[in-house]
């Protein structure tokens, strides 16, 4: 375990040097970080101006919501989302020998190896959105709801990375579709809106989005003080479940890897 | 003409070849379009929404939305930006005996087409199984004058993106750009909500900026949403912007080509 904290360590540390080296680079996914941000605010401000409540979330809610989704994929983009973006070329070009080779566990390099510290730019816009949108509530959360917040957001944050892996996964039998993960980067959007949006159709196709929309709705609930013992256990339930899923399911497919250019 | 043929053609082989790839892009730009009507099933609670607005003529719009985005909406500035200026390929396109405008359109084509006909059976499929959920009244003036306007979108946005692939020409790195691109494309062609629905500041700026013509209103005039005086000046400003682009597309190829290097830039 030590190892990998140390790995990890360098790995933090060989990212923020390439953030230094290429600066503009980082400039340019600023202002994009910054662009999307705003933009679910002013998503959810145009989907909330003539109405006054949906799926009994009402409209701050709502808002909160989405800050939260803005925060939520702040995080996640940070650590995640581009690693899984190179998956689809690393898989195709035949890169994937050289990382399969290396004394590490493959799961967690091809997952973990870069960094995007311009995505914390959407922590900050999130936190801020969420802080003010309380504030016009009138409503102060307690130190147990920020920390069941925070909490349940690891475990959110655990679940879309097992969805996500489980998805990039299917690369290995069909690198030309690197547009899965483009897809991955659509639908991640149903985490802004109320579970009950798809629960109450009770349709098969859309019961593949019930663990998604559990990633951001269930912490805010936690923060809003409407979270019930059900949401938590789901949430956990599918986090843990899916993230062994996902593991089993990569060493299945490593099986099927054909090597370079495959 | 007979040229131009065989090139769609042969671009179609390829884009068949690339159909599974083809029918995810198509099921990408559909994702927002179902999850807003769920959202507004929920918020509208299946009935009227103002501003002449009901909750089966929002599904129809999102519906048509997600048709005309598969169908009108080019995403060429990548290409043309990364692999043609950036990597150099451009010169390919250089020694052949068409304008690099034409064949890019081409090579557009096929694809707008494939997923087009994906659009047209979701729409299809919808129409059997939702059918109290889709309000289409069409007149044959109205479908002539909707399919005028589409194919002035697609123009409109296709030279859009051709001019901002050219930028490339100048800028090193311009995803920040196309970030921004597609944001302000989200907000102001409708894709969130329809555009009576916005704040009127902001409802006055969309009617100024080209975005609503590449998109938003060739689906409303399709819904029956506007009378003809109306049509007809939308189809007026349609034409006004494709002038303009066209000029500043011309411009930015007859400058920009001067700053290729030919091994990429």
């Amino acid at each position: 375990m030590k190892y990998y904290f140390n790995v990890y360590k360098r790995l933090l540390k060989i990212n923020f040097s390439e953030l230094i080296a290429y600066r503009a680079g980082f400039i340019n996914s600023i202002i994009s970080s910054l662009g999307w941000g705003f933009f679910q605010m002013v998503w959810v401000y145009l989907l909330t101006a003539k109405i006054k409540s949906a799926y009994g979330w009402n409209r701050d809610e709502l808002v909160i919501l989405a800050a939260s989704y803005i925060l939520f994929m702040g995080i996640f983009h940070m650590f995640f989302s581009r690693n899984l973006d190179n998956l689809s070329r690393i898989i195709n070009y035949g890169q994937l020998d050289g990382y399969l080779l290396k004394p590490i566990d493959s799961q967690l390099l091809l997952t973990c190896w870069q960094i995007n510290y311009s995505q914390i730019i959407r922590l900050f816009i999130g936190s801020y959105f969420i802080t003010s949108t309380l504030i016009q509530m009138r409503y102060y959360p307690s130190v147990t709801n920020v920390i069941g917040f925070a909490t349940l957001l690891i475990f959110g944050i655990i679940l879309m990375y097992a969805i996500w892996f489980v998805v990039a996964t299917l690369l290995i039998w069909n690198p030309q579709l690197s547009n899965l993960i483009d897809f991955l980067y659509n639908i991640t959007g149903m985490s802004r809106y109320p579970p009950s949006m798809v629960k109450e159709f009770k349709s098969i196709v859309l019961l593949f989005f019930i663990p998604l929309m559990l990633t951001v709705a269930v912490p805010v609930k936690a923060m809003i003080n409407k979270v019930l013992l059900g949401d938590i256990v789901q949430l956990l339930i599918f986090s843990i479940f899916l993230l062994y899923i996902s593991r089993q399911f990569w060493h299945f497919a490593l099986r099927y890897y054909a090597s370079a250019s495959s | 003409m007979k040229r131009f043929l065989k090139i769609v053609i042969l671009h179609f082989e390829h884009v068949f070849e690339n159909r599974a790839r083809s029918l995810i892009w198509f099921i990408i730009s559909l994702t927002n379009p179902l999850s807003l009507i769920l959202f507004w099933k929920g918020a509208s609670n299946g009935g009227n929404l103002g501003l002449g607005w009901t909750f089966s003529s929002l599904t129809t719009y999102y519906l048509l939305l997600a048709l005309a985005n598969a169908f009108l909406t080019s995403h060429i500035e990548e290409e043309v930006s990364f692999y043609d200026i950036k990597q150099g390929d451009l010169v390919r396109y250089l020694i052949r005996p068409f304008s690099y405008y034409w064949i890019k359109f081409i090579e557009e084509i096929p694809y707008r087409l494939l997923q087009g006909t994906y659009g047209l059976i979701l729409l299809l499929i919808f129409i059997i199984l939702f059918s109290h959920l889709v309000r289409i009244n069409l007149t044959v003036l109205i479908i002539a004058l909707g399919l005028m306007s589409a194919i002035l979108a697609f123009f409109i946005s296709f030279t859009f993106k051709m001019i901002i692939g050219l930028l490339a020409f100048w800028f090193k790195d311009i995803r920040g750009l196309y970030n921004l691109v597609d944001i302000v494309t989200i907000v102001f062609a409708g894709y969130v909500v329809p555009l009576e629905f916005f704040p009127s500041t902001l409802k006055n700026v969309s009617y100024l900026l080209p975005f609503a013509y590449m998109i938003y209103y060739p689906v409303i005039i399709i819904q029956g949403k506007l009378l003809l005086w109306e049509i007809l000046r939308i189809v007026g400003i349609q034409f006004l912007y494709l002038s303009l682009f066209l000029v500043i597309q011309r411009l930015l190829w007859k400058k920009g080509i001067k700053e290729f290097t030919a091994i990429g830039q």
